[in-house]
């Protein structure tokens, strides 16, 4: 070996050394010694030296890179620094996803490096699980707030009027006419009746909050169940005189919960009797699909603004209209035929135009 | 976008009664035949520089189309970024990463990984997904209504392993 070799080899060990040691490197410059023998070994050098210039300009952001720095420039025209960009890159996708997280967009899934996604997409499931927690709860509390209002107002209002009547009699019963009597007694008895309806209601909504209804589906006639509830409605649609027609066909087959589809019917038509003016109409119909039958109530009475449709069937939203004899409403009815619709595998809707009637339909699977 | 041009949804064809045995799939290769012999030929026939501009429009017509056609508009972003992500991946296109978004200025980074226009494809030293420029562009200005600069920074072709997209607001 030359001296010029020598030379060289001791340049490209120093070199090599300086980059192995860990260090800050620091960019060279080549210098071409002269007249070397072996020309392989003056290459080797200026590829050495190239080397070490691209690993010294991509120091500065590796090092940044690892201190958390994401927004540094890479060097240009570097292919040492290429995975690094790649690393950048990922990291700063990763920052994104975080702040997104952060903003509540629980949607984002995590792909970086395989215990790191796992334990970030676990974090996702559980504040995904817990909003829905804070979900139940707020849901909880709107359903709280429904029972608070109704007992202090609308099961209180019944109440007073039989408490007030009754107090009513005991003390004009000596002087009162008997047909002032009568007019006492059958306030007492609407009262009563109103009060009793309710508090129908109120416990099966309270079984359906606390998951206590089971849905016992059995083979039955849907024109009969529609039919026995148009009969007993009648009895209650006789003092406004308000007619309520079935117009559906003599039979359709179905499997459903009676008990259920009885407390949905006999809800909407109460409530159509109850907004229907004297001498009015309601009337049933019922249509059907491959899947569903959709039942639909229809009646002559007030019907509802846009906005106030809008109000039915929300615990959070209380919406209660007088009927047209001042009969008094909670909504609550509603309410519990949403949840039992629901409950039975189908869907509830109203079209209503002020002044002319409404139709409430609901549908349920064959 | 002033320029009208003769191209409807609807031209894309039946394709599933077209091709019941072949489906709705064909190879990254051939897609890449044809993107990159009409490329030459644009070359040869208008030059580096309007073959660019031409691919650019076409993708944004392109991206346009897609974005009225297959994503719902009325998302907001974050959740219209994430159907957009999805949809990429969902037709193999390609991984679309968010890198930055600032929604205030409508400033954007993105990656796109495993792209179908250059993944794989020899060093050039220059980008060559003017086409995704445009397309991505298209689908920005849909969204929001707004004109865009949609510039490919980073390519697989000039030694990158991903693509990076810098998507700026137009200055009005």
């Amino acid at each position: 070996m030359t001296e010029n070799e020598r030379e060289i080899v001791r340049r490209i060990t120093d070199v090599l050394e300086k980059m192995a040691s860990g260090r800050k490197p620091s960019r060279i410059e080549y210098t071409e010694t002269d007249a070397p023998d072996d020309s392989t070994l003056m290459e080797l050098e200026a590829k050495v030296v190239e080397l070490n210039n691209l690993y010294a300009e991509s120091y500065r952001f590796i090092l940044d890179l690892a201190r958390g720095k994401l927004n540094g420039d890479p060097p240009p025209h570097n292919n040492f620094v290429t995975p690094f960009k790649q690393l950048q890159s990922e990291l700063r996708h990763l920052t994104w996803q975080i702040e997104q997280i952060a903003a509540g967009d629980l949607d984002q899934m995590v792909y970086f490096s395989g215990d790191f996604s796992r334990a970030i997409n676990q974090m996702i499931d559980d504040l995904r699980e817990r909003e829905e927690l804070r979900q139940q709860l707020a849901d909880s509390n709107h359903a709280k707030d429904k029972l608070f209002s109704i007992i202090a107002h609308d099961l209180r209002n019944p109440f007073n009027a039989i408490v007030g009547f009754s107090e009513m009699m005991v003390q004009m019963v000596n002087m009162a006419s008997p047909a002032d009597l009568k007019q006492f007694a059958e306030m007492i008895h609407t009262s009563a009746k109103q009060t009793y309806n309710l508090l129908l209601n109120l416990l099966e909504w309270s079984r359906v909050q606390t998951g206590r209804i089971d849905v016992k589906p059995m083979e039955g006639d849907l024109a009969l169940l529609i039919r026995t509830n148009v009969n007993i409605s009648s009895i209650t649609a006789e003092p406004k005189q308000i007619q309520i027609y079935y117009d559906g066909g003599d039979s359709y087959p179905v499997t459903t919960d009676a008990a259920i589809f009885n407390t949905i019917l006999r809800n909407l038509i109460s409530n159509a009797i109850k907004y229907t003016p004297e001498r009015g109409e309601i009337r049933i119909s019922v249509d059907t699909n491959n899947r569903f039958y959709y039942i639909s109530v229809h009646d002559t009475g007030m019907g509802m603004s846009e906005e106030d449709v809008q109000k039915l069937f929300r615990l959070d939203v209380i919406h209660t209209t007088n009927g047209t004899n001042q009969e008094k409403g909670t909504g609550l009815g509603l309410i519990l035929c949403k949840e039992f619709v629901t409950m039975l595998g189908g869907d509830i809707y109203v079209e209503s135009e002020k002044g002319k009637g409404s139709t409430f339909t609901f549908s349920i699977p064959k | 976008m002033g320029q009208t041009y003769n191209f409807a949804w609807d031209q894309l064809g039946d394709i599933e009664e077209g091709r019941p045995n072949l489906g709705n799939r064909t190879s990254v290769a051939v897609y890449r035949l044809m993107q990159y012999t009409m490329r030459a030929v644009l070359e040869a026939e208008y030059g580096d520089a309007r073959t660019r501009e031409l691919l650019v429009m076409a993708g944004r017509l392109a991206g346009s189309e897609f974005c009225k056609n297959v994503l719902d508009v009325s998302l907001p972003l974050n959740k219209f970024i994430a159907q957009l992500h999805k949809a990429l991946i969902d037709l193999e296109v390609g991984v679309m990463r968010v890198e930055k978004s600032d929604p205030e200025n409508l400033d954007f980074v993105v990656t796109v990984s495993e792209d179908l226009d250059c993944s794989g494809l020899p060093l050039k030293g220059v980008t060559v997904c003017d086409y995704d420029e445009g397309f991505i562009e298209g689908i920005f200005s849909v969204y929001t209504g707004q004109s865009f600069d949609v510039k490919e920074v980073d390519c697989w072709t000039t030694g990158e392993r991903t693509c990076r997209f810098t998507i700026k607001k137009k200055a009005s």
